[in-house]
């Protein structure tokens, strides 16, 4: 129960990278960046309401701003048991990479 | 560009917040607000403004869909499981839907009789600036309001006040002959009115040839409709041609497409109002005692008050003398033209015919009073079989289901057996249509079906049924716990009891309330009908001589023609008869021009007038001597009420009296039992006979026994005296009748819509009576089996009844109570 989907993965590292700034917009303009897909905000809300409930993630209201129209962000950060979900996914997506070799990913002309 | 000044649009924020929960509002609402100002910044407002509406309905769809998705997936069920409970009470279904079906269809009927009658004049263009003028009198014996002004107002009024656009006179004077080259048209004085030309700039009345502008400009011209085109002229082309019009030629100059029935002003021709100005007739000119129907379109933005008084101040300024004299005040109203038709109750010389507001919202009532036995049926039904449903609910309720899902189920079910009877309603509204035509002489079209408002009312219709008489068994039915059910310890029968009893007896006291009111009309009708009008109506064929060249002279002989004739037993020249109007003369005693003036209805008669209507003469000897005596002088015979009006303490006291102020002073000859020469609506006012020879109508007097053969004589004898004239007759009785031909159609509608209340009410009983002796079968087994006779068993099925009967008799009883009350209501 300890793996990750994909989105999940890719919203916890991005989390883990934008650091203070991780709110639902960033990560969602991260994401699109490296992926180079557009991800719309609708992908990333519920992904990341699962993660915080599956406390992975917390999150804390930070300041208000005026572009927000005075409202407050959400900041999420990655929790420990976050954390040892990553590595563990992370793990497992490496064991089941081993031994493949380049020759191995070339695309056989039959 | 200032960034903390872009924000996103209002509405669709609003929106969002509505739709969000309090824990995410803030956060999605701000991201989207800060993206909003990036998309701004990268691609311009709009893209931003669209993308964030996007957003919106993204999410509601989103949200909604939810639902959607689910009730469709539960609906196929439903539907299912209705058709099978339809398909399995076979007969409780033919019940509910019959009687929703008979529901629905008498309120669609009110429906579109209603939507008829509060239609009429409104197709005209800008209503809201047609008027009609019509005067209120008021004297010492109280007001009176006269459909109509004097000729000469209108042009006065045209010429002085700007605030009138256009404006026009109507005048339908008597019967005409009509003819074209050599065949001979009657027309009724209705159906040809003079008219101003202004008619056809305030009415809609379009034309098919000619020019509307012109077309009744000149003198002696008529407009006439296409029916009477091809009355008249066949298949040529009447523009331009001449018709003879009683000794006049008139040039057809316009043919107008056919008057929907639902205007005041129905007409076969009209002619121009410049031939009576041509003719100099002194009636027109006259600003006193004359009322034509005046109609005007105003100006936009008129001060109504401020006009009405300019117009009152008109008449007032030019008939001062006579106003004072009279002791009479004016006043002048200007009634909305849409409002002509249903409030113009008890106006006189009112030459439009009109409905009464009154019977609309008697019928509203009945419409509604109908619906609501219908759904008290269904109600009573639905809620009696709901113990078959019960374990249904059980299941369902076991298996998951909300109580909001099973009150959507039985409420669609409502509405799907709704659906069905809408179905067979208005199959029977259409098949029944021109029977509905018939009944209440409107005419409705069939394309008054694709009318969105009526689409509208229907949907309204169906869904208030759904509603209203589906809550109910819905949420009975929804609210049996799945313990009970399953249990089978759900007492059926006992709970629901109250509820019935006060449903039957809602149903029953609006049956006995709708019965009352048809049994009272029905009473009021016969009563108008019966009763005695002081002359004798019976047995009279009237004949209207007018223009036939009926002189002194010849008068004797032309009566002892038709006395010829075995079952003619009487006859009579006069200048008008009982149900027509009578010339109103100024009349005063000698000496009292201006303290004791008065109108009089003054008719001129010859001698056997009196022994053929079988009139009374009470003072001044016997009719024959005065008649001998007196035949063509200047004396006049006086009513009753006449004597009392001028202040006479007796009739001898009138038999020394002369009249007027010129020699030779007509004296009063005699005095009349007073007798209703107007409808027994009216007050009888005061009258007077002349003995000078009137020559408009031949009053016929025949035996009972062979009317047709009679009728066929008579016009023998007349053909061979009058080979030039038509033969234009009518029977006084049938054309007295007539009078009360609304209120008559009005009680056999009322008749005919409380039976199909009281047969659906009967409908439910039934059902209920069938169902509960369903239930009962068990007991009845038993019973049996024990020794009960057939006999025994209708005592328990007596029983049943037993339990409402007491209330029933009570409100019966007070409800023929307070007979005399609602008979005071209703009375016209």
């Amino acid at each position: 129960m300890k793996i990750l989907t994909r989105v999940e993965e890719f919203i916890l590292l991005a989390v883990m990278q934008l650091k203070e700034k991780a709110y639902s917009l960033p990560i969602q303009k991260k994401i699109s960046e490296i992926s180079g897909e557009h991800w719309s905000l609708g992908t990333i809300y519920a992904p990341l309401e699962r993660l915080e409930r599956k406390k992975y993630l917390e999150s804390s209201l930070s300041e208000t701003t005026p572009e927000r129209g005075g409202r407050h962000k959400r900041i999420y950060s990655v929790t420990k048991e976050g954390v040892r979900a990553l590595k563990k996914t992370q793990e497992v997506h490496n064991q089941m990479w081993e031994n493949i070799s380049e020759p191995e990913l070339k695309i056989k002309r039959s | 560009m200032n960034r903390n000044y872009i924000k996103p649009p209002k509405i669709a924020e609003w929106l969002l917040s509505k739709v969000f929960d309090d824990l995410r509002k803030h956060n999605t609402l701000g991201d989207f607000a800060e993206y909003y100002i990036e998309l701004t910044d990268k691609k311009g407002k709009l893209i931003a403004w669209f993308w964030y509406w996007s957003q919106l309905i993204r999410v509601i769809t989103g949200k909604s869909g939810n639902i959607v998705i689910w009730s469709m997936a539960m609906f196929r069920n439903y539907l299912k499981i209705a058709l099978r409970n339809i398909f399995k009470q076979k007969i409780f279904s033919f019940i509910n839907i019959s009687g929703l079906a008979i529901g629905i269809a008498c309120c669609v009927f009110i429906y579109l009789y209603i939507d008829y009658e509060t239609s009429w004049d409104s197709y005209h263009n800008d209503t809201d600036r047609i008027y009609r003028i019509i005067s209120s009198i008021k004297n010492a014996t109280g007001t009176t309001i006269y459909a109509g002004v004097a000729a000469p107002l209108m042009p006065y009024l045209k010429e002085n006040f700007p605030q009138i656009e256009y404006g026009a006179r109507l005048w339908p004077i008597f019967d005409v002959q009509v003819k074209y080259k050599d065949r001979l048209f009657k027309e009724e004085a209705k159906n040809v009115q003079y008219a101003d030309n202004d008619i056809f700039k305030i009415f809609k009345i379009p034309f098919i040839a000619g020019d509307y502008i012109t077309a009744l400009e000149r003198p002696f011209t008529v407009v006439i409709t296409d029916k009477t085109a091809d009355k008249y002229f066949g298949d040529e082309d009447p523009l331009g041609k001449i018709l003879r019009i009683n000794d006049e030629d008139y040039e057809v100059t316009g043919i107008t497409y056919d008057i929907p029935g639902n205007s005041i002003l129905q007409f076969n021709i009209l002619r121009s109002w410049g031939t009576i100005t041509s003719r100099d007739e002194q009636m027109v000119q006259r600003w006193y005692g004359g009322f034509h129907m005046a109609i005007v379109k105003l100006e936009h933005g008129v001060d109504k008050k401020v006009f009405t008084k300019g117009i009152t101040q008109s008449v007032v300024d030019h008939s001062r003398d006579i106003l004072e004299q009279r002791q009479e005040e004016f006043t002048a109203i200007l009634q909305p033209v849409t409002d002509i038709h249903l409030h113009s109750n008890g106006f006189v010389f009112d030459n439009a015919p009109h409905g009464n507001i009154l019977y609309i919202y008697v019928l509203s009532c009945i419409g509604i009073f109908i619906f609501l036995i219908a759904c008290f049926n269904f109600i009573n039904l639905s809620t009696a079989r709901s113990g078959t449903r019960a374990c249904e609910v059980g299941i369902r309720k076991v298996a998951g289901a909300h109580r909001r899902q099973l009150l959507i189920q039985f409420i669609s079910e409502t509405l799907i057996i709704a659906v069905v009877s809408f179905a067979f309603a208005s199959s029977a509204v259409i098949f029944k249509l021109s029977t509905f035509n018939n009944l209440t002489s409107i005419k409705i079209a069939y394309s008054v079906f694709l009318n969105t408002d009526f689409i509208f009312i229907i949907l309204l219709i169906i869904t208030f049924v759904g509603i209203i008489a589906g809550s109910y068994p819905a949420l009975f039915l929804s609210s049996f716990k799945p313990v009970n059910v399953l249990r089978r310890s759900l007492r059926m029968g006992i709970k629901s009891g109250n509820l019935r009893k006060v449903l039957v007896i809602g149903q029953f006291v609006l049956s006995v309330v709708m019965i009352s009111g048809a049994i009272i009309f029905d009473q009021q009708v016969n009563y108008m009908k019966g009763k005695p009008l002081g002359f004798d109506k019976e047995q009279k064929l009237i004949i209207r001589t007018q223009g036939n060249g009926v002189n002194i002279n010849n008068y004797n002989s032309i009566k002892e023609e038709f006395l010829n004739i075995s079952s003619v037993t009487g006859a009579a020249f006069s200048s008008s008869v009982p149900g027509e109007a009578m010339f109103q003369w100024l009349i005063w005693p000698t000496g009292q021009e201006k303290t004791n003036p008065h109108l009089l209805n003054v008719m001129s008669i010859d001698e056997d007038f009196f022994s053929v209507y079988d009139l009374k003469l009470i003072a001044g000897g016997d009719i024959d001597e005065i008649m001998e005596n007196k035949r063509n002088s200047r004396g006049y015979i006086l009513n009753e009420t006449a004597v009392i009006t001028y202040g006479w303490k007796s009739n001898e006291e009138a038999m020394n009296k002369t009249l007027m102020d010129y020699e030779p002073y007509p004296p009063v000859l005699g005095v009349f039992k007073d007798y209703h020469f107007e409808g027994l609506q009216n007050v009888i006012g005061p009258q007077a006979f002349g003995l000078r020879l009137g020559d408009r109508y031949l009053t016929l007097k025949f035996e009972s026994g062979n009317i047709r053969e009679t009728l066929n004589l008579v016009e023998q004898k007349y053909n061979t005296l009058f080979p030039d004239r038509v033969f234009d007759y009518y029977f006084l009785d049938d054309d007295l009748n007539s009078q009360y031909k609304g209120e008559e159609q009005i009680a056999k509608i009322f008749r005919i819509f409380t039976f199909l209340g009281i047969f659906i009410a009967c409908l439910g009983l039934f059902g209920l009576a069938a169902f509960m002796a369903e239930q009962r079968t068990k007991e009845i087994g038993i019973r049996k089996t024990l020794g009960a006779s057939v006999s025994n068993c209708w005592i328990i099925v007596q029983r049943i009844y037993y339990s409402g009967n007491n209330c029933k008799y009570y409100i019966m009883a007070s409800g023929l109570f307070h007979h005399e009350e609602l008979a005071s209501a209703f009375c016209l």
